[in-house]
């Protein structure tokens, strides 16, 4: 009855920045985003913040399909894993 | 094991003889190496995300161009939006903020048993290749292509100055005179790129071009991505400009006539764009990298190694997404395949074994100079169908065109240059 799939994934949930490493499609690297773009910095971000936002995209409760769509695709324990590792990362990157 | 292989190759006489001077220099003293193949969306990432993950590992980056055109927006450039130096950008922070060797030649063969690539400079080895060289185009199927068709009908759907020669030819266009624009069948780069540039080029041609009309020959039953929001955007904001035929794919093209044909019909236009059919380039056909009879080299998605060769990666366009899930072939979906393969490619070399795939997917496309809309979804491993899966409830199109969507567009490709290039 156990998918061996769903023991993979459980056992990777943990692991922000693989989880995190698609985002920075939009938000630049480490969440990180070039200057004056209308895509958030997310590094450095208090953690409790960012999974208040991506549970209110989840739910529809702030609006943007964009985000939306992507917030839907993650369960709890991956929006937690995600926004610790974008609160870990400074929001300046190195020299 | 691949060390060894490695060593043999820069130890083999018969090869070492034949290295040019400026591969030999780029060989490395020690460590492990990666090579990548392709500058592109795909191996850009994959060669930036491996050097962030182990800074450790050597990455040899070989691509032919000196500077990154992009492929996204560059519609934007045809309609006139932007210039092509919006789109055009330097190499060099690659190798300068994160120690990635560039090689700027051309890759003639792939030789995977010895995980080595033959460049028009030499030889370079590697224990681990990574193989993004995007997509080939074929014309076999369209009679009367010569170099003349090539000339006049220029395809600007890779990376490079064909972006710039079809919207200089637009600029050329008399009022009242005639677009023509044929799509390929799917799959194809870029689902929604055809549309975007007809929207653009219509926009363009109602404010600039009185009288001036597009005609669309789809090969595909009907438009292939976001299709209600272009219906509703052509209806209402181009209405007599867009004639849009499905169902009519190119059989031939007259470079002397400047006409395009399907089985019924010839439009002849004072401007052509032929966007082709598409495929996995030869370069990987000739390395056994794609099966016989088949048009894209099949991987599994876990690390996007190939199936036919399980130490080699392959990423981006030219992977076959019958094997991979359905992901769209483009350069988020790219961009994102370079961050997997790089974490596949860095455990493989320490000995670990790679966590599973996780994916996301936002295309942007501009419906006029300042509404846009987007599709999108995220992914993971199934490791039943070895296949990428939607995540439930990630996956949709917008529910209609925005000015907010369009800012975001180009904000979205300013973010992700930078995530390659930076
Ligand atoms: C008009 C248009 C609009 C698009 N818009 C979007 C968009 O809005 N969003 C989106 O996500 N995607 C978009 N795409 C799709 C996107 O461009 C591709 O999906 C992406 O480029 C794929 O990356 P790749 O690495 O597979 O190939 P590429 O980016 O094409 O990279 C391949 C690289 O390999 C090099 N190369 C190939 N063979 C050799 C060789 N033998 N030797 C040396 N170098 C070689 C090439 O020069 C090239 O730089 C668009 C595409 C087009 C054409």
């Amino acid at each position: 009855m156990c998918l061996p799939g769903s023991a993979v994934a459980a056992d990777h949930a943990g692991d922000g920045a693989r989880l995190a490493a698609p985002c920075a499609g939009c938000h630049g690297t480490a969440g990180r985003p070039p200057a004056d773009s209308v895509m958030p910095g997310l590094a450095g971000r208090d953690a409790a913040e960012l999974t208040g936002l991506l549970e209110a995209y989840r739910s529809g409760e702030r609006a943007s399909e964009e985000m939306g769509r992507i917030a839907r695709g993650y369960n709890d324990a991956e929006i937690a894993a995600l926004s610790a590792w974008f609160a870990a990362q400074s929001p300046r990157s190195e020299p | 094991m691949t060390l060894t292989r490695r060593h043999m190759l820069v130890g083999g006489a018969a090869l070492l003889s034949a290295l040019p001077v400026r591969a030999e220099r780029i060989l490395p003293a020690t460590g492990p190496r990666v090579v990548v193949v392709g500058g592109g969306w795909g191996g850009l990432t994959a060669a930036k995300y491996i050097r962030l993950l182990d800074p450790g590992i050597e990455v040899v980056l070989i691509e032919r161009r000196t500077q990154f055109h992009s492929c996204p927006v560059s519609n934007w450039v045809i309609g006139h939006l932007r210039t092509i130096d919006d789109i055009t950008h330097a190499y060099d922070a690659l190798a300068k903020r994160h120690g990635v060797r560039l090689l700027h030649a051309e890759v003639e063969a792939v030789d995977v048993d010895a995980g080595a690539v033959v460049t028009s400079d030499g030889v370079v080895a590697g224990d681990r290749l990574v193989l993004s060289p995007g997509v080939a185009f074929d014309y076999a199927g369209i009679a009367g292509w010569d170099a003349a068709a090539a000339t006049r009908f220029p395809a600007a759907w890779s990376p490079g100055p064909e972006t710039a020669v079809l919207r200089a030819q637009l600029a050329e266009i008399p009022d009242g005179g005639r677009v023509a624009l044929s799509i390929p069948p799917s799959p194809y780069r870029c689902p929604p790129g055809p549309y975007e540039r007809i929207s653009l080029i219509a926009a363009y041609l109602k404010q600039h071009r009185p009288g001036a009309t597009i005609t669309v020959l789809d090969a595909n039953q009907k438009i292939v991505s976001k299709g209600k929001i272009f219906k509703a955007a052509w209806d209402e904001l181009y209405p007599g400009i867009i004639d849009y035929r499905p169902d009519s794919p190119l059989v031939q093209v007259d470079a002397a006539t400047g006409t395009l044909s399907t089985d019924f019909d010839d439009v002849t236009a004072d401007v052509a764009n032929v966007i082709p059919p598409q495929r996995t380039p030869a370069l990987l056909r000739d390395a056994g990298l794609v099966p016989d009879g088949a048009t894209w080299a099949p991987v599994d998605p876990y690390g996007f190694t190939s199936t036919l060769a399980p130490h080699v990666h392959i990423i981006g366009d030219a992977t076959d997404q019958t094997t991979v899930g359905k992901v769209p072939k483009s350069g988020f979906i790219a961009n994102s395949m370079g961050k997997v393969a790089a974490r596949a490619a860095v455990a493989a070399l320490s000995g670990r074994e790679a966590p599973p795939p996780s994916l996301i997917n936002t295309c942007y496309s501009l419906v006029s100079q300042d509404e846009g809309a987007s599709v999108g979804a995220v992914y993971s491993y199934d490791p039943e169908t070895k296949r990428l899966q939607v995540r439930p409830g990630s996956s949709g199109v917008s529910s209609q065109r925005s000015a907010a969507v369009a800012l975001q567009a180009w904000d979205w490709a300013r973010a992700i240059w930078q995530d390659m290039l930076g």
